[in-house]
């Protein structure tokens, strides 16, 4: 609910981010004038112009456009086999107890322990790239839609069944709008994992991408253009969180908002 | 159609205007009963009735060989102490619950499940979070199949007085219109059964007050057969035809008395002396029962 001073909260909030961030492109600043040397720290106007002339020759677009076509692609298919597995685990016993214990055993194996064998399964490229972001995605997504599968009330449940409700529509109009909350919290922490996963992936096992770039120009000692390949991975993991929250305000769960 | 009898004669006007849909003309017939006449419909039956639940601490008699009879358009008051069995008692008339041994019915249908014949209110938290109080209201007629879900919701919401939050979520609602909703959406299909939970327990005294005369109102244009479960004495005089005091270990029916206060029931009657002679009466009754499960738990 809207506060009647929330227009001056948001004001305020944002000046304070803003001194913030030039708190922190000062501190910045000062560390690389004491340490001197553009490799080990560049200054942040170096990242700047790095940045500008990534953009000007097109590269870091095309290295962008790789890593969220990875990304996208990966949460998408986490996200149509985790959510629908989720549920049923959740609503049927046997099922449940059959995937218990291979969820609790697989979980715990972080994914980048999976980019050897995915290189060996599907080589260097798309493909483990795609394998390692789902794979980043789904247990947050699996784990949070089987919270959420558990969740409904039984109150709603009878209720429905005393208003007539069959079996199709208590599923569809009263267990998955139950689960939604948790999922969409699911889908959140998936996106994020696989951003951070994808990065991992294309250091090792691609050849193009943010993480790639990011590794090419360790290589050639080029610090600045390291350092843009970091910051647009933070800009567009920011980005990409903002617009999930959007989504779930406005589609997913619009009646959740406290 | 039988169920048209339960609309007043005012409300029809509005309910025939609003929710027709053109080509069906035939779906509303005009009833030759007068507005709020009793049907013959909501008549529970229940016979030798039993619940027991295995607890840790051994089985638990929550009601013992228990027979139920609720003529039409009755208002029943199921009251006690917690732990009475009364709410078992609703939960098994709703189908909620299987009882160990025995059978309810409803008009004559044996209950099996949660079913369009019994109307539930509980007493809180069961509106659908995820709709819009129109569409919650909606929802009972939609899974029906009846004409016109969202005519006959406005229908009912303005029934009780929240047409304006229509298309408010229900979190955005006090607890007290909350209520209004899940009693109109309850009533939206019609049913030949209401049963109500200690619908009213949450709410301020109050509100509470007020929300049982609109009730009594809303009963007397619907004359649908209604079980209340609550705890509180007056409420459940104030209300009823029949209060049924149920007792504890084993779970089951004390006494039943039944009201003779006249109809409309108006707030004045709750200082009137046949009213404080009910109260003394049932006071006593679950005194003996509170204390029973307090010197046995001691």
């Amino acid at each position: 609910m809207a506060k009647p001073n929330s227009g001056v909260t948001a004001v305020k909030r944002w000046s304070w981010a803003l001194i913030g961030m030039a708190l922190f492109l000062l501190l910045w600043t000062m560390a690389s004038l004491r340490i001197g040397n553009a490799v080990l720290l560049p200054k942040p106007q170096s990242v700047l112009f790095g940045f500008i002339e990534l953009l000007r020759d097109g590269s870091l677009l095309s290295d962008i456009l790789a890593s969220l076509r990875r990304v996208i692609g990966g949460f998408l298919i986490a996200s149509a086999i985790a959510v629908p597995l989720a549920l049923l685990m959740a609503f049927s016993r046997p099922v449940n107890l059959l995937l218990s214990p291979i969820v609790g055993f697989l979980r715990p194996i972080p994914p980048i322990a999976w980019i050897p064998i995915a290189i060996l399964w599907f080589g260097i490229g798309d493909p483990p790239s795609y394998f390692i972001t789902a794979l980043a995605a789904f247990f947050p997504i699996f784990i949070n839609s089987f919270a959420g599968g558990n969740a409904v009330r039984p109150e709603h449940v009878h209720a429905a069944r005393s208003l007539g409700a069959g079996p199709r529509a208590l599923f569809a109009r009263i267990y998955l709008p139950s689960a939604m909350p948790m999922i969409a919290t699911g889908l959140r922490i998936g996106l994020g994992q696989s951003w951070m996963a994808v990065v991992t992936a294309e250091l090792i096992a691609a050849q193009s991408g943010l993480g790639y770039m990011i590794q090419a120009n360790r290589l050639s000692l080029e610090t600045s253009l390291v350092l843009v390949g970091m910051c647009t991975i933070g800009l567009l993991g920011a980005l990409m969180s903002v617009a999930l929250e959007a989504l779930e305000r406005h589609v997913l769960i619009p009646w959740n908002q406290a | 159609m039988a169920l048209e009898s339960y609309l007043p004669l005012s409300l029809k006007v509005v309910f025939t205007e609003r929710s027709r849909p053109p080509g069906a003309a035939d779906v509303w017939t005009p009833s030759r009963k007068p507005p709020g006449h009793p049907t013959d419909q909501g008549r529970i039956e229940g016979r030798g009735l039993a619940m027991r639940f295995d607890t840790k601490s051994g089985p638990v008699v929550a009601l013992d060989d228990l027979d139920v009879d609720i003529r039409p358009g009755e208002f029943v008051a199921l009251l006690g102490p917690s732990g009475c069995g009364k709410s078992t008692l609703l939960n098994l008339i709703a189908g909620i619950l299987k009882p160990s041994s025995g059978k309810v019915s409803v008009d004559g249908k044996p209950v099996k499940g949660p079913n369009p014949d019994c109307g539930i209110v509980f007493q809180n938290h069961s509106l659908f979070p995820w709709m819009s109080v129109l569409e919650n209201v909606a929802f009972g007629p939609r899974m029906l199949g009846r004409a016109d879900p969202v005519g006959t919701a406005r229908t009912f919401l303005s029934l009780v007085g929240l047409e304006k939050q229509a298309l408010a979520w229900p979190s955005s609602l006090s607890g007290g219109m909350q209520q209004r909703v899940g009693i109109a959406r309850a009533l939206a299909t019609y049913p030949p059964v209401l049963l109500m939970d200690e619908p009213f327990g949450a709410l301020d005294a109050q509100t509470r007050s007020i929300m049982q005369e609109e009730l009594l109102k809303i009963w007397s244009q619907f004359k649908t057969t209604v079980i209340f479960v609550t705890h509180d004495i007056e409420e459940a005089i104030f209300l009823a035809d029949r209060v049924v005091v149920m007792k504890t270990i084993p779970g089951g029916i004390k006494r039943q008395v039944p009201i003779d206060l006249p109809r409309p029931r108006e707030p004045s009657m709750i200082k009137s002396e046949l009213f404080n002679r009910y109260r003394g009466e049932i006071f006593e009754l679950i005194r003996e029962e509170t204390l029973k499960v307090f010197r046995n738990s001691d």
